[in-house]
Formats: structure tokens, C-alpha cells, sequence
């Protein structure tokens, strides 16, 4: 079952970020091998000493071409609407896409998304012909209005940025879900292992958004493989139609003809 | 003229403006940035405003205006 990011058909439910990888080579084979087809990336300042960034960004058209994939510019460091629309105009002329992961950062302790300025932007941006994929809190309010405004896609995060912690809140997740029924949702930050990952997608999110999960892992290659077969058990787990759970044992053996019952 | 660009002061050398009453932004690149960088994908705007490449030469500058060149990095 394929993926649907603003009318666009996507093999994987993975989305992945370039950033944290010990060397450019290792990103390339772990992005790779990941199966992801929507790589993440952003803009910054660069001085005329510096030589890198071009050679990171060859990198990365090489696996989005490899991958038959896409870009998706990040608004990362971002704190006000006004800022955000202009680094969002700055990458569609650069990366000559539209689509666009919002972010807006209200918190420099826990990089906790601003709910007023994301609002703000996202009407903004969608006025102005972005595809908007707002990262965000995990309240089921803030996510219905970005909807509203037009957001196919949301992304509530599972924990911070960079943490790891996995799903804090997994019944604001499940909440979201069951409210949000048509909205493409993507989990996105805060994924520690492939069984968050599992998790979110046997709850029926749609996809997962990670970086440092498979960048700061000790094998990253292998660990983006382990994420790819993650959340495609996930997925086939939720499609598959989880059993309820009960509160008393059931016996899954059949009891009738058990031997040896008489000499109980 | 100075202006700031990704934060640094930048004194725009006369030759460069000599024909004319006001620098542009192709100018400034031009002084800025290596040839190197020149080459290189980048986006630009000016007091935080977006400016297109197609309006680079048409786009005057004024004492201490303040630009931004970005290039792509990586990102999460």
C-alpha cells in the first residue's frame, strides 16, 4: 500500500532526514537502504570559506534521483511566520518544490512547536501555493485547525526533537488519529527505535519522519533497514485489524477432551 | 556603501558602482562570494524580504541594508 503526500504516490512510508550522519557516504547507503523516497533538508548561511555544503548537496539529488524520490525543505530554526515565509520562498526557488515541512520553534529548551506562529504561516504559505507539512504539537485542536486551513498532511510529533523518547502521548496520537480520519498524519521527531515506529503505524498513522534514530544509531545502514521492515509490519498489523484486548485469560488451546481432567 | 551580509560588514568597493548611483545585488554577490560560490545553488534575501534571481540586477541596494545568502545543507 503506497503513501500519498499532496497527490503524490510513494512506495515508502518512510521520510527521513540527511542530517547527524557520521560522513555523507554512510547518509547516502542509509538513506538508501531505507527505502525512503522523501529526504529532508534545509538552508543556512555559509560563509566563503566553506567548501562542504555543495558536495552534502550533490549527495542528496544523487539518492532523491536514485530513489525516484523527493526534497522536502525544512523551515528548521525558524521562530516567527514572517521568517518562515521567507525561507519557504527561498527553498521553492532553490529546490524548485513546493512542498514544505513547516516548523516553527516556540521553545528553545524543548524546540516545542509555536501553535500561533504555525497557524499563522501555514495560511500564509498555503495562500501562496505550498504544499504545508506542519510539524506540531500533539494537540488534537491544533491539528484540526491546520487541517481546516488546508494542510493534507499533518506531522504531531512523538517527543521533542532528538530525544528519542518515542510516544509520549499515545492517546493524544490515537486521539488525533480517530478525529483526523482523513488527513494524511506522519509521526514526526522523537522516534528512538523501530518499535515506535511500529507503534504509531499499528495505531494507523500513515507514516514516520526520523533522522537522528538511524543517524546516531552505531550501524545507521542496518538501522534504516530495521525502520524500513518496522513499519511495514506496522502497517500490514493495522490493515490486518489488531485483536481486542480483554481483561481475563482465555485459553487459546481448546479444553474440550483436555486428558488426565479426572484425576484433578 | 556598507552593507551586512550573512551578518558580516561588507564595504562595496567603488569600481563596482562607479557607472552607477547605486549598487545592485549582482554586484554584491559578486564581491561577496567566491566564483566557486557563484556557480553554487543559493537563494537570497534582503531586510528578511525574498528576492528572486530573476530580479538580482534590477534590485537596488541602500547603506546598511541587510542580505542573506543561504545554500542547501542538511537538514532533519
Amino acid at each position: 500500500m503506497s503513501l500519498s503526500i499532496y497527490g503524490e504516490q510513494l512506495n515508502s512510508r518512510l521520510l527521513i532526514g540527511s542530517a547527524l550522519y557520521p560522513s555523507p557516504d554512510i547518509m547516502k547507503k542509509a538513506i538508501i537502504a531505507s527505502g525512503a523516497q522523501v529526504v529532508t533538508l534545509s538552508l543556512k548561511r555559509q560563509n566563503p570559506q566553506q567548501q562542504s555544503g555543495q558536495k552534502i548537496w550533490q549527495y542528496i539529488q544523487d539518492i532523491v534521483k536514485q530513489n525516484h524520490g523527493f526534497l522536502l525543505p525544512n523551515t528548521a530554526g525558524c521562530k516567527t511566520a514572517k521568517e518562515v515565509v521567507t525561507l519557504a520562498q527561498m527553498s521553492r526557488e532553490l529546490f524548485q518544490t513546493s512542498w514544505l515541512k513547516l516548523e516553527v520553534i516556540g521553545d528553545d529548551y524543548n524546540l516545542q512547536p509555536d501553535p500561533v506562529e504555525l497557524l499563522k504561516a501555514a495560511e500564509i504559505l498555503i495562500n501562496d501555493g505550498f504544499k504545508v507539512l506542519p510539524y506540531c504539537t500533539d494537540d488534537l485542536v491544533l491539528c484540526q485547525r491546520l487541517y481546516d486551513l488546508g494542510c493534507e498532511v499533518i506531522m504531531p510529533w512523538a517527543s521533542p526533537i532528538g530525544t528519542g523518547k518515542g510516544l509520549m502521548n499515545p492517546y493524544n496520537l490515537a486521539t488525533i488519529r480517530a478525529r483526523l480520519p482523513k488527513a494524511t498524519l506522519i509521526l514526526d521527531a522523537g522516534i528512538g527505535k523501530p518499535s515506535d515506529a511500529c507503534l504509531a503505524m499499528e495505531m494507523g498513522y500513515d507514516g514516520i519522519l526520523l533522522n537522528s534514530a538511524v543517524a546516531l544509531a552505531d550501524d545507521p545502514i542496518l538501522m534504516a533497514k530495521a525502520f524500513a521492515d518496522a513499519l511495514l509490519s506496522g502497517e500490514q498489523a493495522y490493515r490486518a485489524g489488531i485483536m481486542q484486548q480483554r481483561q481475563t485469560a482465555q485459553p487459546s488451546t481448546p479444553t474440550l477432551d483436555t486428558p488426565f481432567w479426572q484425576q484433578n | 556603501m556598507k552593507v551586512h551580509i550573512n551578518g558580516e560588514a561588507l564595504i562595496l568597493q567603488s569600481n563596482d558602482i562607479s557607472k552607477k548611483s547605486k549598487a545592485n545585488l549582482t554586484d554584491v554577490l559578486a564581491q561577496y562570494l567566491t566564483s566557486r560560490q557563484q556557480k553554487m545553488s543559493f537563494a537570497v534575501a534582503l531586510n528578511s524580504d525574498f528576492v528572486s534571481k530573476s530580479q538580482y540586477s534590477s534590485t537596488l541596494l541602500n547603506d546598511g541594508d541587510s542580505i542573506d545568502v543561504l545554500f542547501p545543507i542538511v537538514g532533519g
